[in-house]
């Protein structure tokens, strides 16, 4: 064995390593299996909220169970969640905790295990980290707080401070958005609350790592950034979690207010485990002068449904979604992005690049809306897909609705493979295969790699290297 | 005692229901157009001014569904309809088609053949003509298919085309369709390749309210090549729904899809069209395009090419863009004493032709350019 594929299996070790960690869980709260109205009540019990969220729960509950699975559209594997073998809600009930020396081990053993670097762990001083439904260690740099910007978990943003907090509350996202925009407002828990008051920069990305890490356990976080006036910030989620040998479901609802001139960034670097259902529904809503940018990248579980969108209110504003799937065996990414203008003048753009890996499917699903009387709108989406083996497959699902002869808009999309004469090249030039294929893959998605901050690029092109492992020869 | 027969496709048109607006292939569309219930099929038809005969081309008539003149020894009626199906939406029409289409038009050659077929349509109700278009190995078809109203009212025209290539055959086809603005059409036209086969199929749309369009080539044989073209103008009160599918079943294939609408008025315009490759059909080569181009700030388009890709080693994409003649061109032309109107349809009408120029047949560019043309002439 030479030295190269001694590296190449340790790495492999220790992914797997990563992947099928556990430690005992102990949970002061749990609301047991399955959803009812009981179920609803309990978590507003523990979580101690005013009765307006109770009864926005209740609300979102009637309307998840009157709407039906997305099928006529979606992928028929959603049939496959078992609602009523899921438990909606755990919590070991501690406070958010104010420094490392607070959080119990076994989470510090979990941040060990993910592998975070130790410089890094300084820098975490300003992370949210979330532990289960609850953020079990929360601690805002001081100099942020002096600026004024509140950086808490959800659930306390909805009860110390309401008076910002409600009024954009479900207002991007509606419960009825869709079956699981309801689910999730029925049993929502965890998640963060970020107001940036206007003209306030921030320097540092906010992170916040979410974990699953109990069997049958499905996440439902809630987040809500509102970043004022002239205001700036980045968002940054990674999500990993460990292998179970059922499937569990994540179902996110994240909502952006950017108001007139801000900038918000939000960065997902997405690795669930490949049996973790992961449907999620992210909007942001951009006032005049705006601007609103995801950078999605989706690596891990077993199907992910996402399509970020950002709704263009005020003129000028502009809307961006940049997007890295990476399907392997077994997985689906069924990603995209919806922008809808909704004044004149307003410009999105859609990138998105997908890789399929074995019979790995990755899935682009994406919407522009220009409606009437509007002027100069423009809308340029691009998608491209590689596909690395003989039963990968990739799908492409635009829509684009334009009224008017005002707006410029246009969509193009293509399928190639890496070129026997591409590999070859390389491999004449000393390279293996399988560096050869890694280096290919990462040439076809480095110019969107680049918009990743530089420690997440670096752990990207890792995470990417990893899935390539083994798909040729 | 009496029996009462009824036939399988009567049944099946019977069971099926009508679309309806959570139909994912109704998206955009008008499912509220498509319901035909209580539609009787026409009686006999008039024939209205025969337009010039394409030099070279065996001609028949139909007023409505009886050939008035005109004969053709690769052409013969057969009673019934061949039984079109939809993979695209309109399940309950093609069943509709099968059963109470009262013959189709069965085209059958080895040989070079040119044929003009004119449909003039008259009166209300349900119009059910269909064509199977069979090329034997070797042969060279031309088809010119021609919808032209006699009179005003409400005709409701449900076609169906079924294209057949044996191998190194040939056919091109251009429909066009110049109904009434009270009419409807719902159009499917299917393409099956063998190897080494090719087909052209052009459409041109200037009239009637409402059109529905399925147009499905499976490009079966090695080294086949399917082209699809479409002109479509269609103005306030005009609402065209095309939906199209490229299945490649086989290694070594070749699709081009090119659509070019131009939307006056209030128009609107719904493209809907999918590039599937099976397993295993490497070496496949598959374009789409839909341009739309907008020349008021009334009309819509939308646009949903797709891809599905089953296979490594392709060559896909697809494009779509919409937007206006560019002010440069405008005032590139009027800087050369034409007006400002004048201009807008030179560059509109040097839009349609660049579809219409695939053809790669004179004969049929010069009728289709005739039939745009006219179009253009009743716009304001």
């Amino acid at each position: 064995m030479n030295s190269e594929t001694a590296t190449v299996k340790q790495v492999a070790f220790e992914k797997d390593d990563v992947g099928n960690f556990s430690f005992p869980e102990s949970h002061k709260f749990d609301a047991g299996y399955g959803l009812t109205k009981d179920t609803v009540d309990y978590i507003s019990k523990v979580k101690d909220e005013p009765a307006w969220v109770n009864e926005f729960r209740h609300k979102a509950l009637k309307t998840f169970e009157s709407k039906p699975m997305p099928t006529n559209w979606a992928t028929r594997d959603l049939e496959n969640i078992d609602f009523d073998a899921i438990r909606y809600y755990l919590s070991d009930g501690a406070k958010p905790k104010r420094s490392w020396d607070e959080v119990p081990p076994e989470v510090l053993e979990t941040f060990d295990r993910l592998g975070v670097p130790e410089q890094e762990r300084a820098f975490l001083a300003g992370v949210e980290a979330q532990y289960d439904s609850e953020a079990a260690y929360s601690n805002v740099k001081e100099a942020l707080a002096d600026e004024g910007v509140i950086f808490v978990t959800c659930s306390e943003g909805l009860k110390e401070h309401e008076e910002i907090f409600r009024p954009w509350f479900g207002k991007v996202i509606p419960t009825g958005d869709n079956k699981f925009s309801a689910l999730n407002s029925a049993v929502m828990s965890g998640g963060s609350f970020i107001y940036i008051p206007p003209g306030v920069k921030v320097k540092h990305p906010l992170q916040a790592y979410f974990r699953i890490n109990s069997e049958n356990f499905g996440q439902f976080e809630r987040t809500l950034i509102i970043a004022d006036e002239g205001s700036e910030v980045m968002y940054m989620e990674g999500c990993t979690a460990p292998k179970f040998e059922t499937a569990t479901l994540h179902s996110a609802v994240v909502e952006l207010v950017a108001m007139k001139g801000a900038k918000i960034q939000y960065i997902t670097v997405q690795n669930w485990s490949s049996n973790v259902f992961n449907l999620v529904t992210k909007r942001g809503l951009a006032h005049e002068d705006a601007e609103i940018r995801w950078i999605d990248c989706n690596i891990g579980s077993r199907l992910t449904m996402k399509y970020p969108g950002v709704v263009m209110k005020g003129e000028r504003a502009r809307g961006e979604v940049i997007s890295i799937a990476l399907a392997n065996d077994g997985q689906h990414q069924d990603t995209g992005a919806k922008m809808i203008h909704a004044a004149n003048n307003t410009t999105s753009n859609v990138i998105s690049k997908s890789i399929s890996v074995g019979e790995g499917r990755s899935t682009y699903r994406g919407q522009v809306h220009i409606p009437k009387h509007l002027k100069g709108c423009k809308n340029n989406t691009e998608c491209d897909a590689l596909l690395i083996n003989t039963n990968s497959r990739t799908d492409t699902y635009p829509a684009i609705s334009v009224k008017g002869n005002q707006h410029v808009t246009q969509h193009e999309a293509s399928v190639s493979q890496v070129s026997e004469e591409m590999l070859f090249y390389m491999q004449q030039r000393g390279l293996s295969e399988t560096q050869a294929m890694s280096l290919a893959v990462n040439g076809f998605i480095n110019d969107l790699v680049e918009e990743f901050p530089m420690e997440y690029s670096v752990e990207l092109k890792r995470l990417i290297d990893l899935e390539m492992e083994g798909s040729v020869g | 005692m009496s029996v009462t027969f009824v036939s399988p496709a009567l049944e099946k048109f019977e069971e099926l229901d009508w679309p309806v607006r959570t139909d994912e292939n109704w998206r955009f569309g008008s499912w509220k157009e498509a319901n035909l219930s209580g539609l009787e099929t026409v009686g006999a038809g008039t024939t209205g001014d025969l337009p010039e005969p394409l030099k070279g081309f065996d001609r028949l008539v139909f007023a409505n569904r009886d050939l008035v003149s005109g004969s053709s020894d690769a052409a013969e009626l057969v009673e019934g309809s061949f039984g079109p199906t939809s993979r695209l939406g309109s399940s309950k029409h093609a069943a509709l088609h099968a059963a109470k289409s009262k013959h189709t038009l069965h085209v059958r050659s080895g040989a070079d053949l040119s044929l003009e077929l004119i449909y003039f349509v008259s009166g209300e109700g349900l119009f059910l003509p269909g064509v199977v278009i069979e090329a034997e190995v070797g042969a060279n078809i031309r088809v010119v298919k021609r919808f032209i109203s006699v009179d005003d009212s409400a005709a409701v025209v449900v076609t169906a085309t079924d294209v057949r290539t044996a191998e190194n055959s040939k056919v091109t086809c251009l429909v066009t369709q110049e109904l009434n603005r009270n009419s409807k059409l719902i159009r499917f036209s299917d393409s099956t390749l063998q190897a080494s086969s090719i087909t052209k199929l052009a459409v041109v749309h200037t009239g009637a309210k409402w059109v529905r369009e399925e147009t499905y080539s499976t490009v079966g044989g090695l080294d086949a090549k399917s082209e699809i073209l479409s002109v479509a103008l269609p103005d306030t009160g005009q609402e065209y729904d095309q939906r199209t599918f490229q299945h490649h079943g086989a290694r070594n294939t070749f699709s081009d899809l090119l659509f070019k609408n131009t939307l006056f008025g209030k128009a609107t315009t719904i493209f809907s069209g999918l590039i599937f490759v099976d397993e295993g059909a490497h070496g496949t080569d598959a374009y789409q395009t839909c341009r739309n181009l907008m020349m008021t700030d009334e009309c819509e388009a939308h646009s949903m090419p797709g891809l599905e890709i089953n296979a490594d080693d392709v060559k896909c994409s697809h494009g779509s863009t919409s937007s206006r003649v560019s002010d440069e061109e405008i005032f590139y032309l009027m800087a050369r004493g034409i007006t400002a109107k004048d201009a807008r349809r030179l560059v509109a009408q040097g839009f349609s032709i660049e579809a219409i120029e695939r053809l790669e047949d004179e004969q049929l560019e010069t009728l289709a350019i005739e039939v745009v043309s006219r179009k253009f002439a009743t716009i304001e």
